[in-house]
């Protein structure tokens, strides 16, 4: 006891408390046999035999007896009010192992074939699964949702910016399917499509443009990634194409022969793609520049475990997944593909902040970048000679200058947050408790143990394509990831797809398809999407396509009146949900009402104006650093303006915008009296709002309130709300009546009305 | 799966009953995230007071936060021997793994025992020393970072990385808050500056916003947008939101079954209540000349030095505190020290430990002996738990690079530190713990902080083994992996 108790115990074992054999999972409760601690204190084997052989006294046969008894009977904690209830999934052995429960989890399974019948079209079978499902409830969907509530939510949905007053009534005039159809497709063809979806991959991979901490220094050009994934979702690069270059692009265009001179597009694209590697916090003041990079590097396996497979490998840093068949070995295996990339800071010892590595990369020739290296060290010593001949002190003083300019020159050549090679791979090990300081085992790329045990097609090529895996690890990640049965790459990406168009997914748990995440609502549907998707070459539009042709994307909002309802909580997709709309579409609706929003398409991010208030309260660096745009630059589409970790826009921030620290799979709305000042006193919105009024200054209380109505809301008003804002206009008051005028479009956008969508 | 039906009805209709928190009324329970908690009734309204866990009678919790690491050796943490050696070389591990020839600078400070306890004080404290009989000091702590940023972090966080909930942010989560029109969790800053790494500091992490701290600015615009822009009115504004009530009133009678529509709805009259309250906490003019005598508040600005205040605004921060505690805010952090770290600006005395001690001790002494007294004279001292402390210390010996060859500073010292507590639960005139007999390290008792935050906890009524959140595949908690155990000796 003395040993497995305390702050620190042996081997992270506390039998202390109830807690401690918990975690370690050394005890099953009921099953004496199965358990470590049992087995070890009766020696089984000397292995485990627990205390070591010659340290501290052996427990006696009546000891064992007992202890055999006491987990016999459910290994209560006696200071504990009765048993523990038995709440959430089963932790795993401690001696890992793959169990049939873990092969036959759902989520490991190839995907399963979806009997389809003639003349179905992909739109019908998602209805008739998800009609079969509330079938066998008793439950029946709602009807379609108005032509008004459709087209609102589409275009909220695929644009992030709400349509205007003539394609809602276009729409209404004749609501066919193929007018519906021809919506989705104008609307997938738009670049405002990629701006939408885009931030929606950029909150899984945790994009931001600095990275964090003290100094929260920027990531140089990282806006270049940001372009890369919008750019993608755009041309509807194909999705196994997209992980790849964002793992291995700079292999890619290698093994491609891909040249910058010939393919400049596609070669900046594959390279700019690797900044996803680069992302991650990073602190340039660490304690130990070892331990840093290690947890760079987890950071990374943790986004990639999320983001692409929705699989919590991070978990298994320190020790064995605790419920998922991830050991720690198949973590440091899965992290040893990474082994080729430079670090992102400079290994330092001691004191003081450190400096980056070789973060960017040059979108240049590199016959150029010689050629320009070469001309600077000719500059460099001709000054160098100069100032050695020189003897006039003022001289001396300035070449001193010339040849400091010299040398801080930056090439001319654009440049990319992206990864370099490093020129000997980082050796790998097993790190007993996740601490660099205590390697183990040398490990060498490889993917998780499940999933060798012939469960991908693949596997056999990349064990038997050695040069692909040594020489080009990430490739080989990325081929594995991307490979069609691989049964979590296209079942977690589809999952995210659904649950953005209907507010959850069909596995409520985006980041977790493991033992603790939650099931499949509808695992054929989730099976079915995923077969199309790796069918159509891998193209998100033909995925939307398939989901908005729906009806059940069309169904209605409505929550149905009786309480009885077999599905109240919609986790079978009768209806759509009310939600409330993104933080960026409340800031780019605005500004598309007041028709203010800037044309921006790509390029660097604009520094957006925050207040003096907001600016007092951040530190001096972040301040020192905060440079606003210019004003015509400053109504672009939020998805570029800066992402900076330590201050962001509070408009952005009150509404729930991404935490850009780890991977937020999906955003949780909160509302919140913050919010509700935001809306109605920050000054900005006091802008919009009275632009939005100037604009209609012409026109008669009625026109006008027609005009806002239908430009915020793409309806008419009632006849109750005329009388609403006629009576609003005729109240005494100190105000003039263009401030009331600006209070009515303030309430516009504050409404639920326009905060919501059906 | 439909196991969790049951609890659908009375969900719903508790929200519609209980009008939004001031953060409140998190919309994720209704938007289907059952699936994502452990345990779903903890995420029905996110601030509604629960009770503790644990038997307490803690209501809140004042965060006395020394931002730049005050300086052990000179305040609580009396080494005789250090006393003795003064000017004497040692190795000095000054950074991870990084040695140095070092000289020992004793402290030039004069210590007493004090009180009934008999525990140490330097004379930089002559008011708080008043109160030693109150305070549990704790001398053995330990953390992992010798940088600000990361420590700052891990005292906040748990965690030497960003993206962690703070200790406020586990605090509502568990607990709630006790008045529904105050935020729950706020955040004073220093007038210089916010500290390193700013709002991830007092951020929610990965929990939903409902839970992160709300800076409270000045008297005058204590939360951001408080106020309406110049030239609306009160009454302007209240005439406006009668018209925006109307139309949502519309919207969501079209709309039964969506309580979040009614929890905006409400959310516009707290905000509308929060202009009138929340300066009223603020307001300090109800308050008696002999408070605000005691707290400092009106001593003006020392001019001997540039960046000193002297106890006024800390004072002002301290009483505001003990105001917020009476009006049931939850947890309640106050910086002292802010901008960069690396100056005088903070406790981080690389540039002279006698100057940094003489600009910032006379600035929270007062303020803080004030809030012990206020709080015990009003009977909040037994259900408030107040905790003193930094990022990390600072060494034994003189730091001569930053003071260009001169002695005097002292450099981090995440080896060894002192926090002290008092007020609820926390058994008074207790020392626990020792460092080496020169101050460097803690040798006796040692403490990782993560046993202070479990703690901290403990105190306030919860167990930070259950306090925790599934996220990424984790139960998370704020001790993190790596067991910890609530320090019992100095529990009441």
């Amino acid at each position: 006891m003395s040993c497995h108790s305390g702050g620190d115990p042996e081997g992270n074992l506390s039998l202390a408390s109830r807690t401690g054999w918990d975690s370690a999972g050394v005890i099953q409760p009921g099953a004496p046999n199965e358990s470590l601690l049992y087995r070890a204190i009766r020696r089984d084997n000397e292995e485990i035999a627990m205390p070591p052989t010659g340290k501290g006294k052996q427990l006696s046969p009546r000891q064992i007896a007992d202890i055999e008894r006491w987990i016999r009977d459910g290994a209560f904690d006696p200071r504990q009010d009765g048993p523990a209830t038995g709440v959430g999934p089963k932790k795993r052995n401690r001696i890992f192992e793959i169990t049939d429960d873990d092969k036959n989890h759902w989520a490991f399974q190839p995907l399963a074939r979806v009997p389809t019948r003639a003349g179905e079209t992909d739109s019908e079978i998602i209805d008739r699964l998800v009609m079969q499902k509330l079938g066998s409830l008793g439950a029946t969907p709602n009807a379609l949702a108005s032509p008004r509530e459709l087209v609102r939510r589409i275009y909220l949905d695929l644009w992030g910016l709400p349509p205007s007053y003539d394609d809602v009534v276009r729409f209404a005039n004749d609501p066919s399917d193929h007018n519906w159809g021809q919506i989705v497709d104008k609307l997938l063809d738009s670049p405002h499509y990629g701006e939408r979806w885009g931030r929606h991959w950029l909150d899984w991979v945790r994009y931001a443009e600095t990275n964090g901490y003290e100094r929260d220094g920027p990531k140089p050009n990282a806006w270049r990634y940001r372009d890369y994934v919008i750019g993608a979702l755009n041309e509807d690069k194909p999705y196994g194409r997209f992980l790849t270059e964002q793992l291995a692009g700079d292999e890619l265009i290698e093994l491609e022969g891909l040249s910058l001179e010939n393919h400049f597009d596609r070669w900046r694209d594959a390279i700019a793609a690797t900044g996803f590697y680069r992302l991650h916090v990073w602190d340039d003041e660490p304690d130990s520049s070892e331990a840093a990079e290690m947890d760079d590097l987890d950071d990374i396996m943790v986004t990639i475990g999320a983001s692409m497979l929705s699989l919590t490998i991070g978990c298994a840093r320190c020790h064995d997944h605790k419920y998922d068949p991830i050991s720690q070995r198949d973590y440091y295996s899965f992290l040893a593909h990474l082994s080729d990339i430079d670090p992102y800071g400079q290994l330092k010892k001691g004191g003081g902040g450190r400096g980056t590595g070789r973060i960017e990369r040059w979108l240049a020739p590199e016959s150029q970048i010689q050629t320009w290296e070469q001309d600077r060290a000719a500059r460099r010593s001709d000054l160098e000679q100069e100032l050695a001949q020189s003897t006039d002190e003022k001289k001396q003083k300035e070449l001193r200058e010339s040849i400091k300019a010299c040398n801080n020159e930056k090439p001319p050549f654009e440049a990319a947050l992206a990864i370099h090679k490093r020129k000997q791979p980082k050796t790998i090990h097993v790190l007993f408790r996740g601490d660099w300081k205590e390697p183990r085992d040398t490990v060498s790329p490889a993917f998780p143990i499940l999933f060798q045990k012939n469960l991908l097609s693949h596997t056999t090529t990349a064990a038997t394509d050695r040069s692909t895996s040594e020489d080009r690890p990430r490739l080989a990640l990325a081929r594995w990831i991307i490979d069609s049965q691989n049964p979590l790459t296209y079942r977690s990406i589809v999952n995210r797809v659904w649950q953005q168009h209907f507010g959850q997914g069909i596995v409520a748990s985006p980041d977790d398809f493991g033992a603790t995440g939650t099931q499949p609502s509808h695992s054929e549907l989730l099976d079915f999407l995923a077969s199309r998707l790796i069918a159509s070459g891998g193209s998100l539009k033909e995925l939307h396509r398939i989901i908005l042709n729906s009806d059940t994307y069309r169904r209605s909002s409505q929550m149905p009146t009786d309480p009885s309802h077999p599905d109240l909580e919609n986790r079978l997709f009768g209806r759509q949900i009310l939600r409330r709309v993104d933080a960026e579409v409340i800031r780019d609706s605005i500004l598309w009402y007041t028709r203010s929003l800037t044309d921006k398409k790509d390029g660097p991010s604009v520094t957006p104006n925050i207040s003096k208030e907001v600016l007092d309260a951040a530190n001096p660096a972040t301040l020192a650093a905060w440079k606003p745009s210019a004003p015509e630059d400053q109504n672009c589409r939020s998805v570029f303006l800066l992402v900076k970790r330590s201050l962001k826009l509070p408009l952005l921030e009150a509404f729930d915008f991404a935490n850009s620290h780890s991977p937020t799979m999906k955003r949780l709305p909160t509302i919140t009296a913050p919010q509700s000042l935001v809306l109605l006193n920050d000054l900005w919105i006091r802008e919009q709002a009275k632009k939005l009024i100037v604009d209609t200054n012409s026109l008669e209380t009625t026109d006008r309130t027609r005009k806002l109505w239908r430009t915020v809301f793409q309806r008419d008003p009632t006849s109750d709300e005329s009388e609403w804002v006629n009576s609003f206009l005729r109240e005494t008051g100190p105000t003039h009546e263009q401030d009331r005028w600006i209070s009515i479009a303030r309430a516009l956008f504050n409404s639920n009305e326009a905060l919501f969508v059906d | 799966m439909y196991a969790e039906d049951h609890t659908w009805k009375p969900r719903r209709h508790f929200l519609f009953d209980s009008g939004a928190g001031f953060g409140a009324l998190a919309l994720a329970s209704l938007l289907g995230e059952d699936g994502l908690t452990a345990d779903p009734t903890t995420r029905r309204i996110p601030l509604v007071p629960k009770p503790p866990t644990l038997p307490s009678k803690a209501k809140s919790c004042i965060f006395l936060f020394m931002f730049g690491g005050p300086s052990q050796v000179d305040l609580f943490d009396y080494k005789p021997e250090l006393q003795a050696r003064d000017g004497q070389s040692i190795e000095n591990e000054f950074r991870r793994g990084t040695k140095t020839k070092a000289t020992l600078q004793a402290s030039r400070r004069a210590f007493q025992q004090h009180g009934q306890s008999g525990l140490w004080c330097s004379d930089a404290f002559p008011n708080i020393a008043r109160h030693m009989d109150k305070l549990a000091v704790i001398k053995s702590l330990y953390s992992d970072s010798f940088a600000h940023g990361s420590a700052l972090l891990q005292m906040n966080c748990g965690r030497i990385i960003q993206g962690h909930p703070s200790l406020g942010a586990w605090m509502t989560y568990g607990l709630g808050t006790i008045n529904q029109d105050m935020p729950g969790y706020v955040v004073m800053l220093d007038p210089r500056g916010g500290p390193t790494s700013g709002s991830p500091n007092w951020s929610s992490g990965y929990m939903p916003a409902d839970y992160q701290g709300t800076v409270i600015r000045n008297a005058e615009h204590p939360i951001l947008n408080l106020h309406p822009p110049e030239g609306i009115t009160r009454q302007s504004q209240g005439r406006e939101l009668e018209f925006l009530k109307k139309l949502n009133r519309q919207h969501a009678d079209a709309r039964t079954g969506y309580s979040e529509l009614e929890a905006r709805i409400a959310s516009y009259e707290l905000a509308y209540r929060l202009q009138i309250e929340a300066p009223e906490v603020l307001d300090l003019a109800k308050e008696s000349k002999q408070t605000l005598e005691m707290y400092g508040i009106d001593e003006p600005k020392p001019d001997w030095h540039p960046l000193a205040l002297g106890p006024s605004s800390f004072g002002r921060q301290c009483l505001i505190a003990r105001r917020m505690v009476e009006s049931g805010v939850r947890f309640i952090q106050i910086y002292s020290g802010g901008g960069n770290a690396g100056g005088q600006n903070t406790w981080d005395g690389h540039h002279g430990i006698e100057e940094n001690l003489r600009l910032h001790c006379p600035e929270v002494d007062r303020p803080i002996a004030a809030l012990l007294t206020d709080l015990e004279q009003r009977g909040l001292l037994e259900s408030t738990l107040v905790v003193w402390g930094g990022e990390f210390g600072r060494m034994p010996v003189s730091e001569t690079f930053n003071t260009g060859g001169k002695p005097g500073g002292r450099d981090h010292n995440p080896k060894g530190f002192t926090y002290w507590l008092a007020g609820a639960g926390v058994r008074g005139g207790i020392s626990f713990g020792e460092t080496d007999e020169i101050g460097e390290a803690a040798v006796e008792d040692r403490r990782h902080l993560r046993d202070l935050h479990a703690t901290i906890l403990h105190l306030m009524g919860l167990d930070h083994r259950r306090l925790t959140y599934h996220h990424g595949g984790l139960e998370e908690k704020l001790t993190g992996v790596i067991d910890a155990n609530p320090i019992r000796q100095v529990m009441a």
